[in-house]
């Protein structure tokens, strides 16, 4: 949650640790992020996209947005997804976000604006992480 | 000839399809479920016909009004009250409203018929009528075989020899069920019948008046017969009269508008260039909507009335509501749209206006304002995703 400090750490900061809502866990071929909410929605997006820049920022061109919690995401959610994916492609082409442990509501949301077709998905961490080759 | 519609029922199970209409409006390929039994009823010579009503009678009130347009004579029997200048709902059960309306007007002085507003059924009621004036019986209930293994949905019928019936058994198991012979929701009765009934109260009609009349001995039959019989009780079997209706296994039911090309009818008033979009039917569009060149429509579907399907669009095995706007971004595969949700044919609901989705479906006269994700998302699905 943001409080009263100036600017909420994120991944990479020293002293950073890893809040309520995201775990970030560093993988030998991607770095996996993992919202620990069950709703990404536009209380939670802003600090999704966040977290998601930051690591793009720190050089991370292979990414995995474990979704395991997850079982609604809403348009300011996607779109945290998709401007990172941008920021991603903008700094390398083959840079990918790829997503692991989606629920059923979650696929039934991606389908309807067949962005299943963008963001690969995976039945676990392992092999969405051993999918960047 | 006098006959009731049972019309009062909330129509929980089939939420969210009833949340803002009655059970009974609840539109069939673009046509009010409780049409197809007024339909029926005319067809069988029942021309005065008293809806009872109770949750958002009004609705059903404004659309079938007096019946003239339906060629019958239709009357209202609101069960509840009002308080503070509002309709409030308070049902007495099938049984307690017929009880209701003889104790106001004598109304029923011959045999008269009874059945539900929200089943689609082509039953043949002239020869249930023949069955029931040759028992003498003063009520008779048409029974519906089904399949052993879906009884426990199901009041069970158990009948005698000589047609009776003699017994009960709500929802059994599969192992235990004595019958598999249901009740399918339409009765008729002499006005004897309703003396079993006490007024003032509310009395159900399978659960009370029926064991009543079995354990007094009074002469209630069972007809079974072979018809199509489909109760719109839950969100699969809307599907499946959906299906069933556009493929053309319910042949009795004409389908509305004009086929303007094999498998494929529309309303009047509709904008949409068949050598432009990719349509295959068996597809109903409602009057007033506009499916724009490069949308993609795949049957069975319907496109209720003043919508838009844009381009791009994909909709394959859908129901569209009235008033939907479809964008070009939406790819919609075994939906029901319905106001602001979309329900997948297995009963899972997704509520589009929560998820920020209007941007994808949205109600058609909605003036469109996106916030910043929703044009991020836009933007990036036009280079993307379509």
């Amino acid at each position: 949650m943001l409080n009263n400090r100036e600017r909420e750490p994120v991944p990479g900061d020293r002293g950073y640790e890893p809040s309520s809502r995201f775990e970030v866990v560093p993988a030998d071929r991607a770095v996996v992020i993992k919202p620990n909410a069950s709703r990404v929605d536009i209380e939670v997006a802003p600090q999704f996209r966040h977290a998601l820049l930051q690591l793009v920022e720190q050089g991370h061109r292979s990414l995995v947005v474990d979704m395991s919690e997850v079982n609604f995401i809403d348009s300011s959610g996607l779109g945290a997804l998709v401007s990172a994916l941008k920021a991603l492609k903008t700094q390398d082409r083959n840079g990918d976000i790829r997503l692991a442990n989606v629920q059923q509501p979650v696929v039934a949301l991606l389908e309807i604006i067949r962005l299943q077709r963008v963001f690969t998905s995976y039945a676990s961490v392992e092999q969405a992480v051993s999918s960047f080759t | 000839m006098k006959a009731v519609i049972l019309a009062a029922g909330r129509g929980t199970r089939i939420r969210p399809l009833s949340e803002s209409v009655p059970k009974p409006m609840i539109p069939v390929i673009n046509k009010p479920v409780m049409e197809f039994m007024l339909d029926l009823l005319r067809q069988h010579g029942f021309d005065q016909i008293i809806v009872s009503t109770s949750y958002l009678a009004k609705e059903i009130e404004h659309y079938f009004r007096d019946g003239s347009r339906f060629g019958v004579d239709i009357a209202y029997s609101f069960e509840g009250y009002h308080a503070d200048g509002r309709p409030v709902p308070d049902g007495l059960g099938a049984a307690g409203g017929l009880k209701k309306i003889q104790d106001q007007s004598r109304f029923f002085d011959d045999t008269f018929a009874v059945v539900c507003g929200d089943v689609i059924v082509d039953v043949d009621l002239t020869r249930a009528l023949e069955f029931h004036r040759h028992k003498r019986a003063i009520a008779t209930m048409l029974l519906k075989e089904v399949p052993r293994d879906e009884v426990t949905r199901y009041g069970m019928v158990e009948t005698a020899a000589d047609d009776r019936i003699t017994a009960f058994q709500e929802k059994p198991s599969p192992e235990a069920a004595r019958s598999t012979t249901v009740n399918a929701g339409i009765y008729l009765f002499e006005p004897q019948a309703l003396d079993f009934v006490p007024s003032g109260q509310r009395f159900d009609i399978a659960y009370e008046f029926f064991p009543r009349l079995v354990e007094f001995e009074a002469a209630l039959y069972g007809l079974p017969l072979p018809f199509t019989w489909i109760d719109i009780g839950r969100i699969a079997d809307y599907w499946r009269a959906t299906r069933m209706i556009l493929n053309g296994e319910m042949n009795f039911i004409r389908m509305n508008g004009r086929e303007m090309a094999p498998g494929v009818w529309g309303g009047i008033n509709l904008a949409v260039d068949l050598d432009r979009v990719n349509i295959r039917g068996p597809v109903s569009i409602g009057s007033s909507s506009r499916i724009e060149p490069g949308a993609t429509i795949i049957g069975p579907a319907v496109i209720g009335r003043n919508s838009v399907i844009e381009s791009g669009a994909r909709v394959e095995s859908c129901v569209i509501g009235d008033y939907t706007r479809i964008s070009g971004f939406a790819n919609l595969f075994e939906k029901i749209v319905n106001g602001q949700f979309c329900v997948d044919c297995g009963g899972a609901t997704i509520d589009l206006a929560s998820a920020g989705y209007t941007f994808v479906v949205d109600d058609a006269r909605e003036r469109r304002r996106w916030t910043e994700d929703q044009r991020t998302l836009i933007d990036f699905l036009r280079l993307n995703a379509c």
